[in-house]
This record gives C-alpha cells, structure tokens and sequence, in this order.
C-alpha cells in the first residue's frame, strides 16, 4: 500500500494558494519533498498529519484520511518546521509526556523517550531544561519526539534545518537506518543537497504544484529538451571526440586542457539523451582504446535538475 | 479520553503554576487584600460590612473575571500561538481532551488563588475587627468562598471557549468582562440575566435576606432567583462553554504561521 495518496489535492489559505491539483503516490521508503520556499512543502505534510483539511481534492496516508485520525496518528511521527517546544520542560520530561499521549504507559514512555534522545545525540542533555538547548538540539529533540513510539511513517519538515555539520550528518545516517529498519520517512527541504544524501527518491514541488516525481536520474531523464553534460577524462580525449561526433544523440563537444601533462584532457559533451548516450559510449570506449581514467554527469545532482526545472 | 485528559491536566497545572500569567493572576488577586488593608485604615463602623462590599464588587465583579480571562484564555489559544499544537494535534487522542486537561488544571489553579485572596481579604478584615456585625461578616465569608471559586470555573470555561474561537482572545474577553459583566451586570432590568454575575449575585445572596438586604445598601436592588436554579444555571453555562469548546476543537484547523 502507498504511504500517500493524493488526487487533485488542493489547500489555499484565503486567496493564497498553498497547493494546488496535486495528484500523487508515494510509496513506501526514504522519499525526499523539495522547493523553494513557498512552494507548497509544508502544506502538503499538515494536510498529510492531519493539522489542516484539504480545501478540494482528498488525500489518504497509509490509506486513511488524516485529519484527526486517532488510528492513523498512532501510526505516524510528525516533526512540524517551527522551532516551538514546551521550554520549560526537560527534553526527556517533554519526549516521555508525547510518548504517554501515543498510548504507552510511564515506564515504557520514559525508556522509549530515553532511548530516542539518544539516537539523536542527547544523551547528556536530557535533564536539562529545552529552553536551554541551542538551536540543533532544538531541532534534535523534535526529531526524538517524532521517533519514540515506533511510528511506520515518519513526516519531517525541514528537519535538518539548524544542524552543525556533524549533526546534520549524524541525522542523515540516523533518517537511512530508519528507512533501513522499514520506516518509510517522508521529508521536505529546501536545500537540494541535503535531499540527495538521504535519499534518491523525490518529490519536486514549486508555486503548490507537482514538478516532477521519481529517482533524480528519472526526473532527469525526463528534461529531453535539456542537454545533458558529460565529463570525460581521457588520455585521447581529441579522438575519442571525434568518435563522439558522429552520433545523433551529441549535440556538441569541447575540449579542455589538462593542467598537468601527462594527464590527457578533459571532453565534456553536451548529449540529448543519457539512456542512449551511455550505452554507445561503452562500446566505443571499449573498442577504441581511449584511455578514458574518469567520467562524470554534473547535471545528475539535484542542483542542476532544479535550476532546470524552476526557472 | 480520560487518560489524555488526566495527563495534559497534570502537565498543565504546573506549567500554568509557574507561568507569567499565573504572576498577573496573583498581582489581580491582591487587589481585594489591598483593599481590605485600606479600608481598615479609614474604617468606620456604618454601613454594609466591608467583607460583604469588597468581596461582592471588587472580588467578584472584577478580580474574578480578570483572574479567569488571564489563565482561561490561554488554555488552547497559548497552545498555538506558542505554536505548540503540533505535536498535541499528531497524537492519538481525542481533540477534546486538549481543552479539557488544560481547562481542568487552569480552573483549579484560578480556584485556589480567588480562595487564597478570599481569604486573605476577610482575614485582614477579621483581625482589624472593624466592629460591623460579626454574625454578618461571617456569613458573607462563608458564601464568597464558594461563589468565588465558582464563578472562578465557569468564567473559565467561558474565555477558554473563547480562546478556541478567536486569535486575541483577552481583548475581546476584556470587552466581555467590562461591556457586559461589570455593565449589565449593574444595570438595572431583566438584562441582567444575560450576565454570569446575577446567577453568582443569586447563590451570594439569594437566600440570604439580611445579606441582600446590607447589600442593596450600597447597590442597585434586582430580583434574585433562588441557589439552587443559580446553582444549575451556572453548571449549564459551565457545561455548555466546555461542549462548544471541545466542538470547536475538535474541527478546528490550526494554521500556524511558519
């Protein structure tokens, strides 16, 4: 079963359109919601934890209807974008009293909400009061308070927002092991990058509305009417262009050289179609002895597939 | 329902006790005392008892209501202006028993601060010995230390309803304490009715002819009903208040700003 499922999904506020006829189907896994901001990100997830109702359209998580949905809430964790917590409580007494309202009892509650604010890095800090905490423990304890009672979908809102460095690193392998545990993790970022390191799989969304949906190499594919680049480093570079030319699927090819000697130059070719061009570029390289020592596909990263697809 | 209920009241009790709004409940709250003190200084022993003149027009005219609005209208609208609702709202509990576990701890914290002032004005009054009639005086303190803890809970139940209603709940539930409560409340007629003063005024002093009496001294005389219809009338409103609040509650779709 899809973790979501939206059909002609459409929530505005007043005369503000915070989404409009989004149809989709997530299933189950890591999957990553990106825009810019304004884009629809957050909407979508409270319509998803049922905060808000859908101004037309439905929407359906773990296949039930989320606003106020007891069933469904046992089943979900949401960690909400604002950096607004009980303060004056300690990040233990604050993670144990939402496990409790999840329906465990005191004990279980408190072994649970220690066990989550460890995971997250706050194990030295969970007596201590969250008006105290800087702003990536902030951020750590909504993500331990979403964790601790065991949800099967997991609804982030720019969880990684606020992070250090290692933090954020921490958070990222912690959000893997999760989907490799079976939680599926629904999260939403702006930063492009922070996506791509949790996972592959995406939503893209601008201005409320469904850019693009599947692995960053599917949306790209999906951009035919974008050249894709490809860089080659090889000791023949100069022949292996010319092996290059004759095929339909190369738009144009440049050559750079290489600061040291002895390392031939650098082709980077602009190519209409990854599927076709790749394959050719295989039994070329192994036929013609290019000596070809590194290729890459800039454009595979989110960066460019967003540069392209919002203008 | 009730287990929720029972844990947001706790949770909520002592975060309510420690708050800034429980500071301006304990600074209204001294009003009465203050006034006792005063009025020991320039005391003369004519007229009405002052226990019974404080503690009707100024303990639960004024300091009653105020008290309720400052800790009652933040039982839900605190939630989500410090846009904390979030993590209530996600969870597997009836939406109702937000408002209900935090209606419950703000109405027993404002209850034991309009009985620890009630006290402490007649106390201050008593050790004065301001020589009005003892038996009086008494009697008047008897009947405020339930009307004030009560009318203390179903104004509360009144502004937290309100606060599931609208943004800014405290200046529209100043325009109700003051337009309505305190004004109509005075005025003279039938309107009086509309107020939760004259139902509070009806348990003071309703069966209590010698109170009614000293008090109609100093205030415009109405036609009471009796305690017990005060007494059920004020549960209605109580009740009533609550059910609107748990319905809206219930439906309502919180927009936090991000």
């Amino acid at each position: 079963m899809s973790v979501l499922a939206a059909h002609e999904l459409g929530r505005w506020y007043g005369q503000v359109v915070g989404l409009s006829d989004l149809s989709v189907e997530v299933e189950p896994g890591l999957t990553g919601l990106i825009g810019p901001n304004g884009a629809g990100k957050s909407t979508l997830l409270k319509l998803i934890a049922g905060e808000i109702r859908p101004s037309r359209g439905s929407v359906r998580v773990l296949g039930l209807d989320p606003f106020a949905n007891k069933e469904l809430h046992r089943r979900i964790g949401f960690c909400p974008q604002q950096d607004a917590l009980y303060d004056d409580m300690t990040g233990l007494a604050l993670v144990r009293l939402l496990v409790r309202l999840s329906g465990f009892c005191r004990r279980e509650a408190g072994e649970r909400a220690r066990d989550a604010l460890e995971r997250v890095g706050l194990g030295e800090a969970l007596d201590r009061r969250v008006g105290g905490y800087s702003k990536g423990m902030r951020q750590r304890v909504k993500l331990a308070q979403s964790i601790a009672h065991g949800p099967e979908l997991l609804v982030l809102d720019e969880p990684l927002t606020g992070l250090d460095p290692i933090a954020r690193r921490d958070v990222i392998r912690l959000l893997r092991e999760l989907g490799e545990g079976g939680m599926s993790v629904l999260l939403s970022s702006h930063v492009l990058h922070e996506v791509q390191s949790v996972t592959d799989s995406i939503l893209l969304l601008h201005r409320g509305r469904l850019l693009a949906q599947g692995t960053v190499g599917e949306v790209r594919e999906l951009l035919s009417q974008h050249p894709r680049r490809v860089e080659i480093d090889a000791r023949r570079a100069r022949d292996l262009a010319q092996a290059l030319i004759g095929n339909p699927d190369v738009l144009s090819v440049a050559l750079e050289r290489a600061e040291d000697e002895g390392a031939g130059d650098r082709l980077i070719a602009r190519v209409k179609s990854a599927a076709e061009f790749f394959p050719f570029l295989t039994t070329t390289a192994a036929t013609g002895g290019f000596g070809i020592t590194s290729l890459e596909s800039p454009d595979d990263d989110l960066e460019s597939v967003f540069d392209y697809l919002v203008p | 329902m009730l287990r929720a209920t029972w844990l947001l009241f706790v949770t909520h009790l002592v975060r309510v006790a420690t708050s800034k709004r429980a500071l301006l409940c304990l600074v209204v709250a001294l009003l009465p005392v203050a006034a006792a003190l005063l009025v020991v200084l320039i005391s003369q022993s004519e007229g009405p008892p002052p226990a019974l003149i404080i503690g009707w027009s100024l303990e639960v005219q004024l300091v009653v209501p105020l008290i309720a609005l400052v800790a009652g209208s933040g039982v839900v609208a605190e939630e989500i202006e410090d846009k904390t609702i979030s993590y209530l709202l996600v969870r597997p509990i009836p939406r109702a028993s937000i408002l209900f576990g935090r209606y419950l701890a703000s109405a027993v914290f404002v209850c034991a601060v309009l009985l620890a002032s009630t006290w402490a004005m007649t106390t201050v009054l008593e050790l004065a010995g301001s020589g009005h009639e003892q038996g009086l005086t008494s009697e008047a303190t008897r009947r405020l230390m339930l009307v004030a803890p009560l009318g203390g809970a179903v104004y509360t139940a009144i502004f937290a309803t309100l606060g599931t209603l609208l943004a800014r709940p405290i200046l529209f539930g100043m325009g109700y304490t003051f337009a309505i409560e305190v004004f109509v409340a005075n005025f003279p007629g039938t309107s009086q009715r509309l107020t939760v003063q004259y139902y509070l005024k009806s348990l003071f002093v309703g069966d209590a002819p010698d109170l009614a009496e000293r008090l109609d001294e100093a205030l415009i005389a109405v036609e009471l009903v009796g305690p017990s219809e005060a007494l059920r009338t004020l549960a209605w409103i109580l009740v009533g208040a609550l059910a609107l609040g748990a319905w809206v509650v219930s439906r309502r779709q919180v927009v936090l700003a991000a």
